[in-house]
C-alpha cells in the first residue's frame, strides 16, 4: 500500500480503536493487528501527531504498580472518522474506476 | 540483546532528537515491553516485534522529518509546551555574537588549537621515539656477538625494551588526549553557535 495512504489509514484506524473507550499503546496495536499491519514504532509517530493535532487527549493511570498512558478521542478526532466515512463513498467510486479502466486496457491488449 | 541493552542502542540512534522526546519514545517502549511480557510474551519474542533499534529509529526520525506538523508534542511526557522564547533584536545578537567571537571563541580557540597541535606533536615524537627501541637492542645482540661486553649489551637490550613500552603508552595516551580534545571543542563549538549538541 502507498506510503501516504496508509499513514492516513492508520490515523483514522487508531481514531476508531480509541472511540469508543479510551485504550493504551498495546491494546490499540491488539486491535488492530488483525486488520492492518501496524508495529510499535509506526504507532508512536501516529499516537504523537494526532496529539499535536488535538484529536486524542492523554492521561496516565497506574497500573500493576506502574504507570500507564491512555489515549482520549477528542471531538476533533470524532469529526476526522466521520470524515474519513464521508470520503469512502468517493474512495469506492474511483477505486472502481481504476478497476474498470485497468480491466478494459488489459483486454482491448489482449484482442 | 536484553532489553536494556536494547534501549541503550536505541537511546543511540535517537540522538539526534530532542532529549525530552528521547525519554518520551524510551517510556513509549518500556509500557509496550512491560504490557506484552504481562501478556505472556518472551524477552526474545517481544524484542523480535520491537525490531531494531536501528529500524525503531529511523521509522521514528522519518516521521520527525516526514510529519505534517512541526510542532513537537512529546506523547508519552506529562511536560507542557513551554511558551516560545522571546528573541532578541537583531542588532543585539549581532553585537553579543561579534563580542563573543572576538573575545572569548577566538583567543579560547587559540588554545585550544594550540593545545590539540602539541598534544599531536607529541603523539608523533613519541611514535618516532619507539623506533629507538629496536635499534638499541640490535646494538645490545650486535655487541653481545662482536664481545662488546655482557653488561653492555643486557643494558641496551634492557634499555630498548623499556623505551619501546615507554613510548608506546605515551603515543596511545597523547593520541586519546588529541582526539577527545579535538571532539571536545568541535561540539563546543557547535553547542554555543547552533545551541544543539554536535
Amino acid at each position: 500500500m502507498d506510503a501516504q495512504l496508509k499513514k492516513g489509514l492508520l490515523e483514522v484506524c487508531v481514531l476508531s480503536a480509541i472511540d469508543e473507550a479510551e485504550s493504551y499503546g498495546y491494546k490499540i496495536i491488539s486491535d488492530l493487528a488483525p486488520y492492518i499491519e501496524i508495529s510499535e514504532s509506526t504507532l508512536y509517530p501516529i499516537l504523537r501527531r494526532l496529539e499535536a493535532l488535538g484529536a486524542v487527549t492523554t492521561r496516565s493511570a497506574e497500573h500493576n504498580g506502574r504507570l500507564r498512558k491512555y489515549f482520549k478521542i477528542t471531538s476533533m478526532g470524532e469529526k476526522k472518522i466521520e470524515e474519513f466515512i464521508e470520503s469512502m463513498a468517493e474512495f469506492k467510486k474511483a477505486g472502481e474506476y481504476i478497476t474498470k479502466r485497468k480491466r478494459n486496457i488489459t483486454e482491448d491488449m489482449d484482442s | 540483546m536484553t532489553f536494556i541493552q536494547w534501549k541503550k542502542e536505541l537511546k543511540k540512534q535517537l540522538r539526534p532528537l530532542p532529549k525530552n522526546e528521547v525519554s518520551a519514545i524510551i517510556d513509549y517502549y518500556d509500557e509496550m515491553y512491560t504490557d506484552k511480557a504481562e501478556a505472556g510474551l518472551c524477552a526474545d519474542e517481544i524484542l523480535a516485534e520491537f525490531g531494531t533499534p536501528i529500524e525503531c529509529a529511523e521509522k521514528i526520525r522519518g516521521e520527525n522529518e516526514n510529519g505534517s506538523d512541526n510542532s513537537y508534542t512529546a506523547v508519552y511526557t506529562d511536560e507542557k509546551k513551554a511558551p516560545p522564547h522571546p528573541r532578541s533584536p537583531l542588532a543585539v545578537r549581532i553585537t553579543a555574537y561579534t563580542f563573543l567571537t572576538l573575545f572569548i571563541i577566538i583567543p579560547f580557540a587559540a588554545v585550544l588549537v594550540s593545545a590539540i597541535a602539541a598534544f599531536g606533536a607529541s603523539t608523533i615524537a613519541c611514535s618516532a621515539l619507539i623506533l629507538i627501541g629496536p635499534a638499541a637492542i640490535i646494538m645490545g645482540i650486535f655487541y653481545l656477538f662482536t664481545g662488546g661486553g655482557i653488561g653492555a649489551s643486557l643494558a641496551l637490550l634492557g634499555g630498548g625494551i623499556a623505551v619501546i613500552g615507554i613510548c608506546t603508552a605515551l603515543a596511545i595516551c597523547f593520541y586519546i588526549i588529541t582526539k577527545y580534545t579535538a571532539i571536545a571543542s568541535y561540539k563546543l563549538l557547535v553547542y554555543i553557535y547552533m545551541g544543539k549538541r554536535g
